[in-house]
């Protein structure tokens, strides 16, 4: 998405976790819009390309649900959105090697947006380019033997480096502190939509839940509840059909702070869960 | 977090201001040096209800404004803002357990404890 006008960055930062108001031109930072009642509307990376241009990559497939949301906030301000979906292809460069690759893809393409994600515990970027096919920049990753992998594989890497994301651990279910995106919130940065819950639940150690890895022996289905004996103590929120060298699955899971120890033994329907 | 059902309102094609408010707009603008001038209120997105209160003295009129006399004083209200603030009275309560400026807005479902930002 690109949000143009002069109170984008304004806007986004009064609505926002993270402090952007500082954001310079050639900057990005990943954020998140949480509802009033501190829930994950969305999570996603804003990057300043003009003075009073930013430009804003959703994790979601569809853009439509961070348009509409952004647009009811926006009343007196001079911010417009327009949805880039269409004329716009994102590549995410993941791995040690991310920033050479880059670096390179940097020096020779102008016209392709670099953003560093650093809110992920691995190196990341990602590429923005027009979206009718850019067989050079494709040619630069093969180049670079960059690795092209699938929704499985993805799945099994975010779960290896306990890495959020939106529509499994970020939503409407879960608040962005026990979705294991605590630094993606600035706590004295002032308001921002549902901060005062948020506050609150961090004050008073009022969160419940945690983000845990968990291990089994087949694969769990994502969003299956995960119990202690018949009580439900959690939820299944990211699961991958790529298995360890020793044949057993790992997941994520938003569990509830009395189990989260490792080592604790919990059940999916009639599967046993470990806790790592 | 709180639910504030307004404990007064006005007919919904206007708001108000009380005479307490208004004496205290007309000290700020003394202070400022506007003369003439009216009071800005607007609604812009954030706050930990998502929408806050915007006031601000200004020397006149927006465009896109309507003016409304309430109290001596005349207000300026984007239209954009006005479906948010339509039956609105701005009071005034000002001592050691005063608020300072006090929406009672009858399209707040929720306000946050501060009071400066609600949602409908």
């Amino acid at each position: 998405m690109e949000h143009r006008g002069a109170d984008a960055l304004d806007l986004l930062h009064r609505l926002t976790t993270k402090s952007l108001i500082d954001l310079g031109i050639g900057d990005s930072e990943r954020t998140i819009l949480t509802s009033n009642r501190g829930r994950v509307v969305d999570a996603f990376n804003v990057a300043r390309v003009d003075d009073h241009v930013l430009i804003l990559v959703s994790d979601q497939e569809s853009a439509t649900a961070l348009i509409e949301a952004i647009d009811y906030y926006t009343i007196i301000e001079d911010a417009e959105l327009k949805d880039l979906s269409d004329e716009r292809s994102r590549i995410s460069l993941i791995g040690p090697e991310a920033p050479t690759v880059a670096a390179r893809i940097s020096k020779e393409f102008s016209d392709v947006l670099i953003t560093e994600d650093s809110s992920k515990p691995v190196e990341w970027f990602e590429l923005i380019f027009a979206a009718d096919d850019n067989p050079d920049l494709l040619s630069i990753l093969e180049d670079s033997d960059a690795m092209s992998i699938d929704a499985d594989n993805y799945a099994h890497y975010r779960i290896e480096y306990k890495i959020p994301a939106v529509g499994h651990e970020l939503g409407e279910h879960s608040n962005p502190i026990e979705a294991g995106a605590l630094d993606r919130i600035d706590f004295d940065k002032g308001c921002y939509v549902g901060q005062e819950v948020i506050a609150r639940l961090d004050a008073y150690d009022k969160v419940q839940r945690n983000l845990v890895q968990l291990q089994s022996g087949s694969r769990i289905d994502e969003f299956s509840d995960v119990t202690d004996r018949d009580r439900n103590v959690g939820v299944v929120t990211t699961s991958s059909n790529v298995a360890e060298p020793d044949g057993v699955h790992k997941s994520l899971a938003l569990v509830r702070l009395a189990y989260v120890e490792p080592g604790t033994k919990l059940q999916s329907g009639n599967t046993e869960l470990t806790v790592l | 977090m709180t639910t504030a059902p307004p404990e007064r309102s006005v007919p919904i094609n206007t708001i108000e201001i009380t005479e307490k408010a208004a004496t205290k707009v007309r000290q700020f603008a003394e202070q400022q040096g506007k003369d003439p001038f009216g009071l800005k209120v607007a609604v812009k997105g954030g706050g930990c209800s998502g929408l806050t209160y915007v006031l601000e003295i200004v020397d006149g009129p927006d465009d896109d404004d309507k003016i409304i006399d309430s109290n001596g004083v005349e207000v300026y209200v984007p239209k954009k803002a006005f479906v948010f603030l339509a039956g609105t009275v701005l009071d005034f309560s000002d001592g050691l357990n005063g608020k300072g400026f006090e929406f009672a807005n009858p399209n707040a479902s929720r306000t946050c404890g501060c009071g400066t930002s609600f949602s409908v």
